[in-house]
C-alpha cells in the first residue's frame, strides 16, 4: 500500500494539475496505482478546457475514498455526509442556478445509500454533473461489497463470492431521465476528459461512470494483481460502442466493458420546467428569482 | 510498570506493516500462554497517516491497555517523534536508522537501532519483509521462543508459495538475532505458567476482538437474522456474521443504507426471529426513525453502536463515548429503551447476549453501546462456555388468549403476549400510529395515556428484575470519594483506583452495565448510604453526558471527569483527577 517517498525533485517541475489542487492538503490519502487520481486528473483538465470560469464551479462530494475529492480540488467544495452530496447539490444549485454543480463520488456512495437522490435527481433532470468512481467496493470502510460489485466477486461481506446482481449504471441512469450518460475506464484518460467537458457544458442531469481500480482492497481480494494489471485489463477488455443501448453494457467480473458515450439527449431542465409552468398558470403574478434570469427562456442546444 | 506485564508499541506509516507485525506478536504471545491486551491506532484513511498497534502482555489477566511503554519499536521519523515520550523510565526504543534521525531530539530513554530496511533488503531483495524483521526482533525482546512465531508465519504465508514464506522467515529470524544481541542482559518476560492456549482454571482462552465478541455473543444467544451497511468501527460484526452466520442457517444482508437494515431487522423480528444491526453514531441517527417505531410496536430487536468520534462523520476511527444522549433520548414522541454498555471484550460477548434477551422479554429495542476502544482491542479472554448461556423467548399467547386476541393488552407488566404472523388467532397490526390494545389507531387522550403508560410499565417491572449483574460497584470501607463511570473506561479507572489505593486514598466504584434505566436503588445506595462525599463522573465525552443524566436523577453536583481526544483515558489522568479530588475535599 505504501512505498517509499520519491526522491526530491531536482528541479521545479510542476503538474498542470497543480493549479487546481489545494497543494498543502496534498500528498493526498489515496493508494498507489489507485484511479480516483488519474479520473480527478481527467476532470481538471477537462475543466480547464470548458472555459468555465473557476469562480463558478461548486464540487460536492460524498464520504469515501473517492468523496475525499472535493477537499482536494481548489474550488468552492462541499463536503457533505455519506450518501447525500446530489440532495444538497440540488439545493446548491437552486439556490444560485448559475453556478456549475459538480458531484463527484463513489459507487457506494451514489448507488447504495445515495441511490433514492440519484434516481430522483436523474428523473428531475436536475441540473449537475455527476461523475461516479466506480470501483466497485467501499474503499474506505476496508473492502465490502456494493451495489455495482460484480457477481461471484469477493469482498468482505461477501466472503463466499457475490450472488446479488449488480445495477447497470449507465442503464439505470437512462431509465431515471439523465440526458447524457456516457462510461470510461481510467485508462481512457482523453475519452474521459472529453466527455466530463461535453457533461460539463450541457445543461440537465448528466452522469459519468468512471471503472477505475482499488488495487488495495478489491483487487487484492480477488487476486487481480497491481494498479498497472487492472490498466492491462482495461486496455485488453474494454471495447468502446458510442451510442451503444445501455441495457446492453452490464459489467461481470473481469468481463468485457463496453465504453462510450452512450446518451445524448435533451429535454427541460427542473428549473426550466419549473419556471415555464408556473409562467404559464400564475402570468403576471408569478416572479421570477433574483439570479434566476434567463432560466426558462429559449435555449440553443 | 508492573513486574508481571511488559508493554510494547509499534508505530509506522499506515500500510507500512504495523498492524500486521502487532497481530502475529500478539498471537505468538498468546500460544505461548500470556494474556494479551493490544489495541491499535490507525488513520481513517487506508494509505499513509500515522497508524500505531500496542500490546500488553502479562502473565496474568489484564484489565486496561497499555499506557506507558518499555519498548517501542518506531519504523519511521513519525512515530518516533509522537511517541518516544511513552517510553517508561528504563525503557528502550528501538528505530530504523535509515528512516530516524535522532539528531537534536530530546529522547529519555535507551536508543537502540535496528536496521529493519537493510536487513529486509538482505534476505528478501526489497524492503517489503521489514515487518518480519521486526517481528523476530520483538518476539525476541518479549521473550517469546522463535519455533512458536516461526510456526506461526507458516501457516499464514504456506498458501502464498515456498518462496514468500522462505523470505519472510529469513527475515524473521534475522530479526530474531538481532533482539538476541539487544536484550542481552534485560530482564523479558518470565515464561508463562500456562503454556499451548490452557487458561486459569484450565478453562480454555482465547483472544478476541470486542467487534468479534459482540458477533459471537450475538449468536450464541440466538440471533440468526442480522442487517447492517459498512461503517467503521462497526464494520467487522457485519464481517464476522457474514462469515459465520451462513453456517448457522441465519441469514446476513448488507443493505442499502442504516434505514434500510433496522427496518429490514423490525421486519425479521415480527415474523419471530431474533434480529441485530450494528453501526457508528451516523448510522444511529439514520436508525432514530426506526428505533421510534420499535418501542411503539413493540419490537424485539438489539442495535449495536460501535461509538466514534463525532460529531457528524467527525472522527471515524478514534474514540469517544457520545452518543449516549441520543441513544436514551433520541426520537419523536417518547419512547422506552434498553441501553447497556459493555465494559470489556468479554462484556462485549456476554451483554450482547443479554440484550437479546432483554430485547425479548420486555419486547422493545436494546442498544449495546461499545465503542471504537473496545471494538479495535483484543484481549485474551476465558472461552465462552455457550452452554451456560441462557436463551429467552418473548412472550406467547395461550390458546385462551388467542380467542379474541388483543396484541397490546395492557397488563400489570406492561408486556403483553406477542402471536407471530401465521399463529391462528393471532392477526394483528402493528403500527406506527397510537394505537389501542387490539393495535387499531386510536387517537383519544386517555387511549394515548394508557398506552404511554403501559409502554413505560415494562422498564418498571425491567428494574423490578433487576440482578445482580446489571451494575458492578464496590462501596470501599471508609471511601469519601466514589467513581461512577460507563463502559469501557471501567479498567482504567479500576487500575487508577489501585494507584490511588497505594498512595492510600480509598476510592468507592460503581459502573452500570444497563445504563438506561439507570439501576437507581443500587446507585442510591451507592451515593447515599456510603460515607461518599465527592463523586467523580469519568466518561470520553465533551460535554458530560452521563454525569447529565445522574443530575437530572439525583441530587449530585459530581467533579466531571471528561476526555475527548479520541484516545481512551489513561490511568493515570484519572487517578491525577483523584488526587486533586482527595485534596479539595
Ligand atoms: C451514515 C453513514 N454510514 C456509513 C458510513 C461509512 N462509510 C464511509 S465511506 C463509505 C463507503 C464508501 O464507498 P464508496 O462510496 O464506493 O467510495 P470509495 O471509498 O470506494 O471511493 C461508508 C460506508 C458513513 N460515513 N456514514
Ligand atoms: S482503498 Fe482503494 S479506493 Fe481507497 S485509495 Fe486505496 S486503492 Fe483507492
Ligand atoms: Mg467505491
Amino acid at each position: 500500500m505504501s512505498t517509499q517517498a520519491p526522491p526530491a525533485p531536482t528541479c521545479e517541475v510542476h503538474n498542470p494539475t497543480e493549479q487546481w489542487l489545494r497543494m498543502d492538503r496534498i500528498p493526498h490519502i489515496w493508494c498507489p496505482g489507485c484511479g480516483i487520481g488519474s479520473s480527478v486528473n481527467c476532470f481538471t483538465d477537462a475543466l480547464e478546457k470548458s472555459k468555465i470560469p473557476r469562480d463558478n464551479v461548486s464540487i460536492v462530494s460524498g464520504i469515501g475514498c473517492t468523496g475525499r475529492t472535493a477537499g482536494y480540488l481548489k474550488l468552492d467544495s462541499f463536503h457533505t455526509t455519506h450518501g447525500r452530496p446530489i440532495a444538497f447539490a440540488t439545493g446548491l444549485k437552486l439556490a444560485n442556478p448559475k453556478l456549475k454543480v459538480v458531484v463527484y463520488s463513489g459507487d457506494g456512495d451514489l448507488f447504495a445509500i445515495g441511490g433514492n437522490h440519484f434516481i430522483h435527481a436523474a428523473r428531475r433532470n436536475m441540473d449537475m454533473t455527476v461523475i461516479c468512481v466506480n470501483n466497485m467496493t467501499y474503499g474506505m470502510t476496508g473492502g465490502q461489497v456494493t451495489p455495482t460489485t460484480p457477481l461471484t466477486a469477493k469482498a468482505t461481506t461477501s466472503p463466499y463470492g457475490n450472488f446479488e446482481e449488480p445495477f447497470n449504471l449507465p442503464y439505470l441512469a437512462e431509465s431515471c431521465g439523465a440526458v447524457y450518460v456516457a462510461r470510461w475506464t481510467s485508462f481512457h484518460v482523453r475519452q474521459l476528459s472529453k466527455s466530463i467537458r461535453e457533461a460539463l457544458l450541457k445543461p440537465g442531469f448528466t452522469f459519468i461512470e468512471v471503472v477505475a481500480p482499488c488495487p488495495t482492497l478489491y483487487a487484492r481480494r480477488n487476486r487481480l494483481g497491481a494498479g498497472i494489471d487492472a490498466m492491462k485489463y482495461y486496455r485488453e477488455q474494454s471495447e468502446i460502442k458510442n451510442g451503444a443501448p445501455t441495457r446492453d453494457v452490464a459489467l461481470g467480473f473481469q468481463s468485457k466493458i463496453i465504453c462510450g458515450k452512450f446518451v445524448d439527449t435533451s429535454r427541460p431542465t427542473w428549473l426550466e420546467a419549473q419556471v415555464q409552468q408556473h409562467r404559464a398558470v400564475l402570468g403576471d403574478k408569478f416572479t421570477l428569482a433574483e439570479n434566476w434570469e434567463g432560466v426558462g427562456e429559449p435555449r440553443e442546444d | 510498570m508492573s513486574d508481571s506485564s511488559v508493554m510494547i508499541r509499534i508505530g509506522g506509516e499506515g500500510g507500512e506493516g504495523v498492524i500486521s507485525t502487532g497481530e502475529l506478536l500478539s498471537k505468538a504471545a498468546s500460544r505461548a500462554g500470556h494474556s494479551i491486551m493490544t489495541y491499535r491506532i490507525f488513520p481513517a484513511e487506508i494509505k499513509g497517516g500515522l497508524a500505531q498497534f500496542q500490546m500488553r502482555l502479562s502473565d496474568r489477566s489484564i484489565r486496561a491497555i497499555a499506557t506507558e511503554f518499555d519498548h517501542l519499536m518506531a519504523f519511521n521519523q513519525e512515530a518516533l517523534d509522537a511517541f518516544h515520550e511513552t517510553v517508561a523510565d528504563g525503557g528502550c526504543i528501538y528505530y530504523d536508522p535509515s528512516e530516524c534521525d535522532l539528531e537534536g531530539m530530546e529522547i529519555r530513554a535507551e536508543t537502540i537501532p535496528v536496521p529493519l530496511n537493510e536487513i529486509a533488503k538482505e534476505h528478501g531483495g526489497t524492503n517489503r519483509g521489514k515487518n518480519m524483521v521486526a517481528l523476530g526482533f520483538l518476539a525476541r525482546i518479549a521473550g517469546l521462543d522463535l519455533s512458536v512465531t516461526r510456526d506461526l508465519l507458516t501457516e499464514k504465508f504456506r498458501r502464498k508459495g515456498e518462496k514468500i514464506l522462505a523470505v519472510n522467515i529469513a527475515c524473521l529470524e534475522a530479526g530474531y538475532e538481532v533482539g538476541a544481541e539487544s536484550s542481552n542482559g534485560r530482564a523479558v518476560l518470565p515464561s508463562p505458567p500456562n503454556g499451548d492456549g490452557g487458561g486459569e482454571n484450565g478453562r480454555r482462552t482465547i483472544v478476541i476482538s470486542g467487534n468479534e465478541a459482540t458477533a459471537l455473543g450475538a449468536i450464541a444467544a440466538g440471533c440468526r437474522y442480522m442487517a447492517g451497511y459498512p461503517i467503521t468501527p462497526a464494520s467487522s460484526i457485519l464481517e464476522t456474521m457474514s462469515r459465520h452466520l451462513p453456517r448457522f442457517g441465519g441469514t446476513v444482508v448488507q443493505c442499502e443504507d442504516e434505514i434500510a437494515a433496522l427496518a429490514s431487522c423490525l421486519g425479521a423480528s415480527y415474523a419471530g426471529q431474533k434480529a441485530m444491526t450494528a453501526t457508528s453514531g451516523p448510522g444511529l441517527m439514520l436508525m432514530g426513525e426506526l428505533m421510534t417505531l420499535a418501542s411503539t410496536q413493540e419490537l424485539p430487536v438489539v442495535v449495536i453502536d460501535v461509538q466514534r468520534g463525532g460529531p457528524s462523520t467527525g472522527l471515524p476511527t478514534k474514540q469517544e463515548q457520545s452518543d449516549l444522549k441520543f441513544a436514551i433520548y433520541g426520537s419523536a414522541g417518547e419512547v422506552p429503551r434498553i441501553i447497556v454498555a459493555p465494559a470489556s471484550v468479554e462484556e462485549c460477548f456476554h451483554l450482547t447476549a443479554r440484550a437479546f434477551n432483554l430485547a425479548e422479554r420486555y419486547q422493545l429495542p436494546v442498544i449495546v453501546l461499545s465503542d471504537t476502544s473496545l471494538a479495535f482491542r483484543t484481549e485474551t479472554i476465558p472461552e465462552p462456555d455457550v452452554s451456560q448461556i441462557v436463551v429467552e423467548n418473548r412472550l406467547q399467547p395461550t390458546k385462551a388468549e388467542l380467542v379474541g386476541y388483543q396484541r397490546y393488552r395492557d397488563t400489570p407488566t406492561g408486556v403483553s403476549p406477542v402471536a407471530i404472523p401465521g399463529t391462528v388467532g393471532g392477526i394483528h397490526i402493528a403500527g406506527g400510529l397510537e394505537h389501542d390494545e387490539n393495535g387499531s389507531p386510536c387517537y383519544t387522550g386517555s387511549n394515548h395515556n394508557r398506552m404511554n403508560a403501559k409502554r413505560f410499565r415494562k422498564l418498571e417491572t425491567l428494574r423490578e428484575d433487576f440482578d445482580e449483574w446489571v451494575a458492578d460497584f464496590e462501596i470501599v470501607e471508609d471511601a469519601a470519594l466514589g467513581i461512577i463511570g460507563w463502559g469501557s473506561t471501567k479498567g482504567a479507572i479500576q487500575e487508577a483506583i489501585e494507584m490511588a489505593a497505594e498512595r492510600g486514598i480509598r476510592v468507592s466504584h460503581f459502573h452500570p452495565r444497563i445504563v438506561s434505566p439507570l439501576p437507581e436503588k443500587r446507585l442510591r445506595r451507592f451515593l447515599e448510604e456510603s460515607p461518599i462525599r465527592k463523586v467523580l463522573v469519568v466518561e470520553e465525552n465533551f460535554t458530560g453526558q452521563f454525569s447529565h443524566f445522574l443530575k437530572a436523577k439525583f441530587d449530585i453536583r459530581p467533579v466531571e471527569v471528561l476526555k475527548a481526544e479520541g484516545v481512551p483515558f489513561n490511568p493515570s489522568e484519572i487517578f491525577d483527577a483523584i488526587v486533586k479530588a482527595e485534596a479539595d475535599l
